[in-house]
């Protein structure tokens, strides 16, 4: 574990996009907490909100509502030269596709020469050891259109954290994958972990859910469940709201519940 | 601990040759910075050729001779005070540069000479070389002593070997004949004799010429005066070493003289004072030419300056707009990195600048073949082949500047779709901006434009007896015009497009393919187009307005000569009717047409001939040449006349040989060749108009006519050819001099410089197209992929990308054509550049640039169309499928 290892965390995060005609609320405030050295993934159905969590926590866009503190760093209120700066020291962001993750024109050598360039940091040393973990030393003067898929998401993982940045965020990195380069991806993104960054992946990969640490479950931009040692909690929210699983949902048609509280907790009944 | 590191981050190191892998944008940059390279340095080279190409002109004007520097002095024929005199002007004038070896002359008034036959007037004269200079007759060799010309020969029956005497109050001497030569007068002057035209030819018409030389070597000359008080007028002419001589060269020659002259005017220096010695009645004077060459040249290029320098900045204008858009062609080309460098917190200003380090090279390098170019074209195309020293050295340094600032712009451009892509939330006010049509706004620019130049009483391009000006409102005019209207119709067609597009639904497979995939990328589409058509439009309007002034200029330059040359003869009967020429003869004489009195030229003409020496447009009159000719011939009391440039009752009077004179007024024309800036002309027929002279008691001769010799010949043809035939010629005028005259020449720069950069405007045009069919290459592979596996042929494709091509060009050639040709016709009214004289402008349409465009633009599309074919064809399917996923 790091030293000056933070976690990341967000509290009531609320986005809403706005059209010409209408508004669309894609989270309607989420709390969450990404611990250093945990893989966290997001799961949910499509535009349950996954990626926007991502980008809001990546730096790459705003909440329109509620806190956001990557390093213990509040990004609310940061301007666009200070998220830049964020992003640039103590983010690391891997795309969907391979290809879109890496430069080029620059072999994987310069690629992560450049990426610890960008968070200021002396040692080169680390490179070594970053791509001696991922397997890519035979790869290091080869260029992007000259590796594979996997190979390609490895070099993009292996730039988002030498340099050691506090949070790693990937969009669904092994949905263009086979199974045997996702998972082999998958063990060399824990053992990064291991070394303090907490790592938030968005998933639809049942392989990811299974190895992560903590997995949280979005649904309508809301989150339904947190998915931990293999207990799946309901989420409260500082409102005090709890969403319902579809199927506990399918109880209640009228959407109208009775609470009864006793000593053992709170029992929710159809009225 | 953050810290910099010391070594360079790879995507910096690399940045410099980047490009390299990036052959469409490395393109795109080097044929941007290749114009701007191109109009940043034809400015000033331009204005430094049209400056030393004015000088040369003018010098030639002149003549080397009097181009230099002159002496001139009267006094007393003595030697003892000459050659002190000479040998100081030697000294003084060796300080001056670019003048050469002097020629010294001396000549004496006229005086008698006579033998025992008789008399003759004659003057003494020495002049360096001039017996190397005279067409020699009669000599005998060795023979010492003086040349004679034939005319002085003849009166006094003398020949080589022969004795005149000289004879004054106080002294007489026999001077030897060496030889006879040919009268000066009789023949065109060469080169050498060019400075004393007006002492040798009488210009004054039907008068006999001036007395001719007795030519004496210089000693010889003092010895003949030696004791006669014979006064005389000495010079000293120093020729140009150079005639092509540059601005800079001459403003420093002149400036020399102008000591010179300081000196000479000065009795207490060596040179003043012994030029003083020399000189009676303060007859001293020292000449240049330079000094009025200079000004006029001056006023050429102060005339040329404005608007090259407003049309050069345009052309950077569109230079830096084609630079930006290499930018966003960059930035779309390489969108992707742009997205990650930003996901890793690269700001956009950091790409932005990385972008500039890319370009630095290939713009600089473009700049740099642009300046080359620049310089070819100015030395091959333009006024002068020759450029002040200095002058490229500062261009390329201007053009550096220009070359920052494009690598400035593309960065920029880089920048702002980097941040425009990446940025969190637009602000509602530059959504609100960006709706605002900003044809709109340029349009209005426009119509001010026009407004202004319509409004304005005087011609906006003036030619009078300075050089043209040319009004910069004639050169805004357009370029607002062509792009607002051009962003207008093109704004329109877009709305067109979901028609089209559901027209082609059940059209034809290529047909089908080429409307979609036009279509599916409108905005960028539409912009080629857009920008093609203004590029087409300057290269239409510049063509338009050139044509229109040279042919306006043409006319002009006719209608003043009376056809390709006009001869002036001193007596036209001296001209066989069988002379190898396609001429006629006119008479050029005045009356005063009654009852004002106004004072107009009389041009009598032979109407047999007229139509095969003079020149004539179908537009100077309503009818044919032919049937106004046959008209001048009728019998009466009347004299049957055509007028122009004046209306009068068709039964007038005028007032001419002394006599009133009744006319006829068969037709007004509005022009006719002959005739003269602001003065009416009536034309006659020589023979009708000598019958009713006669008739009405006055002279058979107008004696203040100028017989003239009207051809549709090279005045070098006719000149030899009367020469032949032993006509002596007063003068002669030719067409192509006065189209190559100060008023007309900075027009002809301007104009030219303009269609110069019409042309790069039109390569943009194809610079776009090439750009716009890159940019679709991979979406292009993509959609062929797909659609084989729909079954679609590689020729079906061929002809979709064809037609997809030709469209493009064909709309953006048909706008800007159009437009251009409007915007043309709009001001052309006011391109005269010598209003007092018709015609006005004639209107032409640059029909053979217009082709050759058209020509070129289906070339480019149905060559585009092979290669993006043949690319298309060696793409792997499966590869463009995997990446396109």
């Amino acid at each position: 574990m790091r030293p000056d290892a933070a976690e990341t965390t967000c509290s009531g995060v609320v986005k809403i996009y706005w059209t010409a005609t209408s508004e669309v609320h894609a989270l309607k405030g989420i709390d969450a907490v990404f611990r250093p050295g945990a893989v966290t993934a997001v799961v949910g159905p499509s535009g349950s909100g996954k990626s926007t969590l991502l980008r809001i926590l990546a730096g790459l866009d705003r909440a329109t509502a509620g806190s956001v503190r990557v390093g213990g760093r509040e990004t609310s209120g940061l301007s666009q030269r200070e998220l830049h700066a964020l992003r640039r020291q103590l983010v690391g962001y891997v795309f969907q596709r391979p290809a879109d993750n890496l430069i080029g024109y620059l072999t994987v050598r310069e690629q992560l020469q450049h990426a610890i360039r960008a968070r200021r940091r002396r040692d080169r040393s680390r490179i070594d050891e970053v791509v001696e973990r991922l397997g890519l030393q035979h790869r290091m003067n080869h260029r992007p259109h000259q590796l594979s898929g996997g190979e390609q998401q490895r070099a993009a993982f292996a730039q988002a954290v030498v340099g050691d940045p506090l949070l790693v965020v990937a969009d669904e990195p092994t949905a263009e994958l086979d199974r045997a380069s996702g998972t082999a991806l998958l063990e060399t993104v824990e053992e990064l972990a291991r070394d303090g960054i907490a790592v938030v992946m968005s998933t639809h990969d049942p392989d990811v859910v299974a190895r992560a640490d903590r997995t949280l479950l979005l649904r309508h931009g809301a989150m339904e469940a947190e998915m931990h040692q293999r207990r799946s909690l309901s989420v409260i929210d500082e409102a005090g709201r709890i969403q319902l699983p579809p199927e506990a949902l399918a109880l209640f048609p009228g959407r109208r519940a009775q609470l009864a509280f006793d000593e053992t907790g709170v029992r929710i009944t159809p009225p | 601990m953050r810290v910099t590191p010391r070594w360079i981050d790879p995507a910096w190191r690399k940045a410099p040759l980047l490009l390299l892998r990036f052959p469409a944008i490395l393109g795109s940059v080097v044929a941007a910075a290749v114009i701007l390279g191109v109009t940043t340095a034809a400015a000033p080279l331009l204005l430094s050729s049209a400056a030393n190409a004015a000088v040369a002109q003018e010098l030639d004007q002149y003549g080397p001779a009097l181009a230099g520097v002159s002496f001139s002095t009267f006094g007393f024929i003595e030697g003892d005070k000459f050659r002190p005199a000479d040998s100081e002007v030697l000294r003084a004038t060796g300080a001056v540069p670019e003048v050469g070896e002097p020629t010294t002359m001396i000549k004496s008034a006229t005086t008698g000479i006579e033998t025992r036959a008789g008399e003759a007037q004659v003057r003494l004269l020495f002049r360096t070389g001039a017996v190397r200079n005279i067409d020699k007759l009669t000599t005998r060799r060795g023979l010492p002593g003086g040349w004679i010309a034939r005319s002085t020969a003849d009166a006094l029956r003398v020949g080589p070997g022969d004795h005149v005497v000289l004879e004054s109050f106080r002294a007489r001497r026999k001077i030897p004949i060496a030889g006879i030569y040919r009268d000066l007068a009789s023949a065109p002057l060469s080169d050498y004799w060019a400075p004393l035209t007006y002492d040798i030819i009488n210009e004054i018409p039907n008068q006999p010429p001036l007395r001719p030389y007795m030519i004496l070597p210089r000693d010889q000359l003092f010895d003949a005066t030696q004791g006669m008080d014979q006064q005389g007028t000495f010079s000293w002419d120093f020729p140009l070493v150079d005639r092509v001589m540059t601005m800079p060269q001459a403003i420093r020659t002149e400036a020399a003289i102008g000591e010179l002259k300081l000196e000479a005017s000065d009795p207490l220096t060596p040179l003043g004072g012994a030029l003083a010695d020399l000189t009676l009645y303060g007859t001293l004077d020292v000449r240049t030419s330079l000094t009025a060459a200079i000004a006029s040249s001056e006023e050429t290029v102060t005339a040329v300056e404005g608007p090259v320098r407003l049309i050069s900045l345009a052309a950077r204008i569109v230079a830096l707009v084609v630079i930006g858009a290499a930018g966003i062609f960059a930035h779309s080309t390489r969108r992707r990195e742009a997205r990650l460098l930003s996901a890793q917190g690269r700001t956009p200003w950091w790409q932005g600048t990385k972008s500039s380090v890319e370009a630095a090279l290939p713009a600089a390098t473009g700049g740099v073949v642009g300046w080359f170019i620049a310089i070819e074209l100015v030395q091959r195309a333009g006024p002068a082949p020759t450029i002040s020293a200095g002058v490229t050295r500062d261009a390329l340094v201007e053009v550096g500047w220009w070359i920052v600032a494009a690598v400035v712009v593309m960065g920029f451009v880089y920048a702002f779709g980097t941040h425009q892509e990446t940025q969190i939330g637009a602000s509602r006010l530059r959504r609100a901006v960006a709706k605002i049509p900003w044809e709109v706004v340029v349009l209005v620019l426009a119509a001010a434009s026009f407004y202004e130049l319509a409004a304005r009483q005087d011609p906006i391009v003036q030619a009078t007896d300075e050089p043209a000006s040319i009004d910069m409102l004639l050169l805004a005019f357009p370029f607002l015009f062509l792009a607002g209207m051009g962003g207008l119709v093109v704004r329109g067609l877009g709305r067109l497009l979901p028609r089209m597009r559901r027209g082609a639904a059940t059209a034809r497979p290529w047909r089908y393919l080429a409307v979609r995939r036009f279509a599916a990328t409108q905005k960028a589409g539409l912009l080629v187009i857009n920008s093609a058509a203004v590029a087409v439009g300057i290269l239409v309007y510049s063509g338009t307005l050139v044509d229109t002034t040279a042919t306006t200029v043409r006319a002009k330059a006719h209608i003043l000569a009376g056809s390709e040359t006009a001869v002036a003869v001193q007596n036209v009967e001296d001209v066989p009717a069988d002379i190898d020429l396609d001429w006629t003869h006119v008479a050029i004489g005045s009356a005063d047409l009654l009852p004002g009195e106004e004072r107009i030229d009389v041009l009598s003409l032979d109407p047999t001939t007229f139509a095969r020496g003079a020149f004539w447009d179908p537009t100077f009159a309503d009818r044919p040449l032919g049937d106004l000719l046959a008209d001048l011939v009728r019998g009466g009391d009347r004299v049957p006349v055509i007028l122009a440039g004046i209306e009068t009752p068709r039964h007038s009077t005028v007032e001419a040989r002394g006599r009133h004179l009744p006319i006829e007024v068969i037709e007004t024309v509005r022009a006719w060749p002959g005739m003269s800036p602001n003065k009416p002309m009536m034309i006659v027929d020589g023979e009708t108009y000598t019958r009713v002279a006669r008739a009405a008691g006055a002279t058979a001769t107008d004696p203040f006519a100028s017989d003239q010799v009207w051809a549709k010949d090279d005045p070098d043809v006719v000149l030899e050819a009367l020469e032949d035939e032993q006509v002596f010629v007063q003068y002669h005028r030719a067409a192509r001099d006065v189209e190559a005259s100060p008023p007309f020449r900075s027009l002809f720069w301007t104009f030219g410089f303009l269609q110069a950069l019409g042309v790069l405007a039109g390569g943009l045009a194809l610079v776009g197209v090439v750009l716009y069919v890159q940019s679709r290459q991979a979406s292009r592979d993509v959609s062929y992929a797909l659609a084989r596996r729909m079954g679609l042929s590689p020729s079906s494709h061929r002809v979709a990308i064809g037609a997809e091509l030709v469209a493009i060009l064909a709309i953006s050639f048909a706008i800007g054509a159009a437009l251009a040709l409007t915007a043309a016709a709009l001001v052309v009214d006011k391109i005269d550049p010598l209003p007092a004289l018709p015609p006005d402008p004639l209107f032409r349409v640059p029909a053979a640039l217009v082709a050759g465009s058209c020509g070129v633009l289906v070339f480019v599309a149905v060559a585009g169309a092979w290669l993006v074919q043949q690319r298309t064809d060696r793409m792997s399917v499966a590869e463009v499928m995997r990446l396109a996923t």
